[in-house]
């Protein structure tokens, strides 16, 4: 059952995440000197991997962009698609409780969204801590804003998945979930506090979120 | 809990829904016996598609209950559920599965999968399994639909409107399978339909809604038999027409008066008797004329027109609601 629904989800959203995984290897692989295409890539140069760069291209905000289009996109699509092509009623009707076919998109949204974000920025953290390979120094606290940018992905996928689900009478007030979770994470993001209380808040936001979209899922109207 | 009740595979109690201020369902009680073949009615907007939906549990009603195969449909079991077949209008499928992995994406819910009825119905209508849904006709959606919706050896199966939008013959083809499923199965179908012929060849108990009320609930035969146009001729305009127990509607075309009456008989025939019409005629009519002008008359005034039967073989004793 949960094999059956779970490479249902990874099928149907392993377009747009294949597309992510090519742009975030072209964008990290650009930053290891290992670029998918290098006609269009734009050379390390001096840069030092996981600092604030100001040349030609921000690789984290290059990084982090990919990351949040793909988290809208699939969250938007593993419910508004799915329900405007009425096979919510074919789905929510085998014999599995809606809270667990709701958690089985879900942690397929979440897998594709951490083999297309937190593994390649790992692979790229890897090859920097690796000596020799660049002519500069690395700690593993450099990284920690990127870290940050995929849990930041994270909450704009639950959002973006909320706000699919979620009726409303129109496009702005359906929206809302999704703003105001952008908004809370961009804030937990830039705060001035300790990791510890930071990764402590994108999680409660996390736990918050997937406990909407359930109940969501459990009382909404399937038309 | 009554004998009744416990053999009845749908039992809906004073379910009522609105929409703002419009009622779709108002406080519709109904019982399905197992085994029946329910054929439930009405015109675009009486509120069939809001009950099914209900009935699956895609909405929740304000009012009232549904219990299928003995259990609140707001707590159903995956246990119960996955003894219940839903087909809903459209046949939607998911586009970009071949017919086999539509197949194979289903199996792993039912523990009593059966794939050799599968492959038969399958093989019936010519499928093969490498075609993909999104290319499918129509009729061949719904013919997919219905082995997905049969292979899980289903007790009930809820169909809302099943053959809209197919041909004539896939229409017929798709019924006779379902007519032969149920023979050979003995199933309990509830399904809405607007193909009053699709009907009366396969139900034998229909429900008609008209604003959300269900109006009718009784055997087929019972309906279209005691529906009759009685059609009176006079010499020149005809006299309106005083009204009287059981009448849906009447109207004047030209020197005659047409009625339309429920269990017509001498009350109303003393009645139609004292205008003096030249002639009279009783014209008997098939379930959608039945239907239609049932339907389409003064809906605040309609008769109710329940029959409760605990028996579905129509040897059943009938009594008026």
């Amino acid at each position: 059952m949960w094999t059956a629904l779970l490479s249902k989800e990874l099928r149907e959203c392993a377009l747009y995440a294949g597309l992510a995984l090519l742009a975030q290897t072209q964008v990290l692989g650009s930053g290891m000197d290992l670029p998918l295409i290098p006609i269009i890539s734009s050379p390390r140069g001096t840069e030092i991997p996981f600092l604030p760069y100001y040349g030609e291209t921000n690789r984290e905000t290059t990084f982090v962009c990919i990351a949040i289009i793909l988290a809208i996109v699939m969250g938007l699509h593993q419910t508004v698609w799915e329900s405007w092509r009425q096979t919510t009623l074919f789905l929510l009707h085998r014999p599995m409780p809606r809270r667990q076919i709701f958690l089985g998109k879900i942690l397929a949204g979440v897998l594709l969204l951490l083999l297309t974000t937190a593994l390649p920025l790992l692979i790229y953290c890897l090859w920097a801590a690796t000596p020799g390979t660049h002519a500069s120094p690395f700690y593993w606290d450099m990284a920690e804003s990127w870290w940050r940018d995929v849990l930041m992905a994270l909450i704009c996928y639950l959002g973006a998945f909320l706000a699919g689900l979620r009726p409303a009478r129109w496009i702005g007030s359906r929206t809302w979930p999704f703003i105001g979770a952008f908004i809370l994470a961009i804030g937990l993001h830039f705060a001035a506090a300790p990791s510890l209380v930071i990764y402590a808040g994108f999680l409660l936001l996390a736990a918050g979120l997937l406990t909407s979209i359930l109940n969501t899922a459990r009382l909404r109207e399937f038309p | 809990m009554s004998d009744e009740t416990s053999s009845s595979a749908i039992v809906i109690e004073h379910l009522s829904k609105s929409y703002g201020p419009k009622w779709a369902v108002r406080d519709l009680s109904l019982k399905v016996p197992a085994g029946c073949v329910y054929g439930f009615l009405g015109r675009n907007g009486a509120g069939k598609s809001t009950t099914i939906k209900m009935l699956t549990g895609m909405a929740a009603p304000d009012a009232g209950r549904v219990t299928l195969l003995g259990e609140d449909v707001s707590t159903l079991s995956s246990q119960t559920r996955s003894r219940i077949a839903y087909m809903a209008e459209g046949h939607p499928l998911y586009s970009w599965m071949t017919i086999g992995q539509i197949v194979q994406f289903t199996r792993p819910f039912y523990p009593n999968w059966d794939q050799t009825l599968v492959d038969q119905v399958l093989d019936h209508f010519d499928l093969s399994r490498k075609q993909k849904c999104g290319k499918l006709s129509r009729g061949q959606q719904a013919q997919v639909s219905l082995a997905l919706a049969m292979a899980p050896d289903p007790e009930l199966l809820i169909l809302d409107d099943p053959t809209l939008g197919l041909d004539t013959v896939v229409r017929r083809d798709f019924l006779e399978a379902l007519i032969q499923l149920i023979q050979s199965r003995g199933r309990t179908i509830f399904f809405s339909s607007h193909v009053l012929g699709d009907v009366e060849r396969v139900a034998n108990r229909i429900g008609i809604m008209v604003d959300g009320v269900l109006r009718v609930d009784c055997p087929t035969e019972t309906f279209r038999e005691s529906v009759r146009k009685v059609v009176l001729g006079f010499d020149s305009d005809p006299p309106d027409f005083p009204g009287c127990e059981g009448l849906v509607t009447w109207r004047r075309v030209g020197v005659e008066l047409e009625l339309v009456v429920v269990n017509l008989g001498p009350s109303q025939q003393a009645i139609i008797e004292s205008l003096e019409p030249r002639w009279t005629d009783v014209v008997e009519m098939n379930l959608e004329d039945a239907f239609i002008e049932y339907t389409r008359g003064s809906k605040r005034s309609l008769p109710l027109f329940k029959w409760e039967t605990n028996r579905v073989d129509g040897v059943a004793v009938e009594r008026t609601a």
